[in-house]
């Protein structure tokens, strides 16, 4: 799903694509595992009328027009880099998250707990950040595509649920 | 000097913004007399009642439009025209504005371990990502839910699965899945609880 490149094209030349990026440790001696894959690199086509110039001199009675495709870059990676731009041109890297989106105050559950006042309440704890314009990050993962589950595994012990939650098997092994 | 029309030296260029973060378009015009310029967005006139926060320059033949927090909603074309007698110039680009993702990473994995009989287990692991990725605890490929005996816990970006009381049955391959829309991660490792005959009556 996530781990696999896609490229696309319409007739004939290439209007975007999505390159994936896979990784997979297995450290044999601990008996551990590490899989992961994600979107790393996508390209997108703009439409010429998206970059264009035109110039008209009414003296000399000439006109001028130019317009050109460019190509938008997004890399993301699990380390929390960012890079945005333009094919062609240097790509700006960003260190996620940006610090205006997260929360003014992070405490731990242990800490909101013991106090629970109403001036602890996000509104009105001061703004440190400067975003006249911020929108709640409901707004923005929105619009992000759906997240897929995996899919449920197959129980193949029948036995297995009630050792997870064990009830049950506890009371047997005990007499 | 005699008059000239207005041209650019340097169109505006497409700019890949960061929601929340700057966008900056400009352009470099020549012409005499100076031309006037003005900022168009989807057509319609940039002033900062349409568009907040925006600061606008031109000296020296540099026009500017800073845009200082860009949001998803002001993503368009965005258009500079030069005018003078002589005649008029325009140069169009687009403002892509881009959310924050980033795929989920496993700043601590999971770890295996051996533990005796009868004691209680805490598996921890940490994982972040953009948006918050939905994280599943599995042994041995089927999905464990929460319940007194399997108690997941999740505390920022720490999630634990602890077992009130290890017994041999719940030896293991426990793995942690954590996927986000733009990817996903698995740290899987071993638990193996010793049997201690002794303590069976």
């Amino acid at each position: 799903m996530h781990g696999k490149s896609v490229v696309l094209r319409s007739s004939g030349t290439l209007s975007a694509a999505e390159l994936a990026c896979q990784v997979s440790e297995k450290d044999e001696a601990r008996k551990e595992s590490f899989n992961a894959e994600w979107k790393d690199l996508s390209l997108t086509s703009r439409p010429e009328e998206g970059c264009s110039h035109s110039e008209v001199d009414h003296h000399r009675k000439e006109t001028y027009h130019q317009q050109q495709e460019a190509w938008a870059i997004i890399q993301r990676s699990p380390w929390g880099i960012l890079r945005l731009g333009l094919l062609g041109e240097p790509l700006v890297s960003y260190h996620l998250p940006l610090p205006i989106f997260t929360p003014v105050r992070l405490s731990t559950k242990a800490e909101r707990e013991l106090t629970p006042t109403p001036s602890e309440s996000v509104e009105s704890l001061p703004v440190t950040g400067v975003c006249p314009d911020k929108k709640p990050v409901f707004e923005i993962t929105k619009e992000l595509p759906l997240v897929v589950q995996p899919t449920c595994p197959d129980f193949k012990k029948t036995g297995l649920r009630r050792s997870l939650s064990r009830s049950m098997s506890q009371e047997a092994q005990r007499g | 000097m005699t008059s000239k029309a207005p041209t650019f030296t340097q169109p505006l260029q497409s700019v890949v913004a960061l929601e929340g973060s700057a966008a900056t378009f400009e352009a470099h015009i020549s012409g005499f007399p100076v031309p006037e310029v003005s900022w168009y967005r989807d057509g319609q006139v940039i002033s900062t009642a349409t568009l907040p926060g925006a600061q606008i320059s031109f000296s020296d033949g540099r026009a500017k439009l800073v845009i200082p927090a860009v949001t998803a909603d002001i993503s368009g074309r965005y258009t500079l025209q030069a005018t003078n007698g002589s005649g008029q110039a325009t140069s169009t680009a687009e403002l892509l504005v881009t959310a924050e993702t980033e795929p989920p990473n496993f700043s601590q994995r999971l770890q295996s371990m051996t533990t005796r009989q009868g004691s209680q287990v805490r598996l921890d692991v940490r994982v972040t990502g953009i948006p918050t990725p939905v994280v599943k605890f599995y042994r041995d490929g089927a999905e464990i839910q929460s319940s007194p005996d399997f108690q997941i816990l999740h505390e920022g970006d720490l999630y634990s699965l602890i077992i009130a009381e290890a017994y041999p049955e719940d030896s293991g391959t426990y793995s942690v899945n954590a996927t986000n829309s733009v990817g996903r991660a698995t740290s899987t490792a071993e638990l193996l609880i010793q049997g201690d005959e002794e303590a069976v009556p």
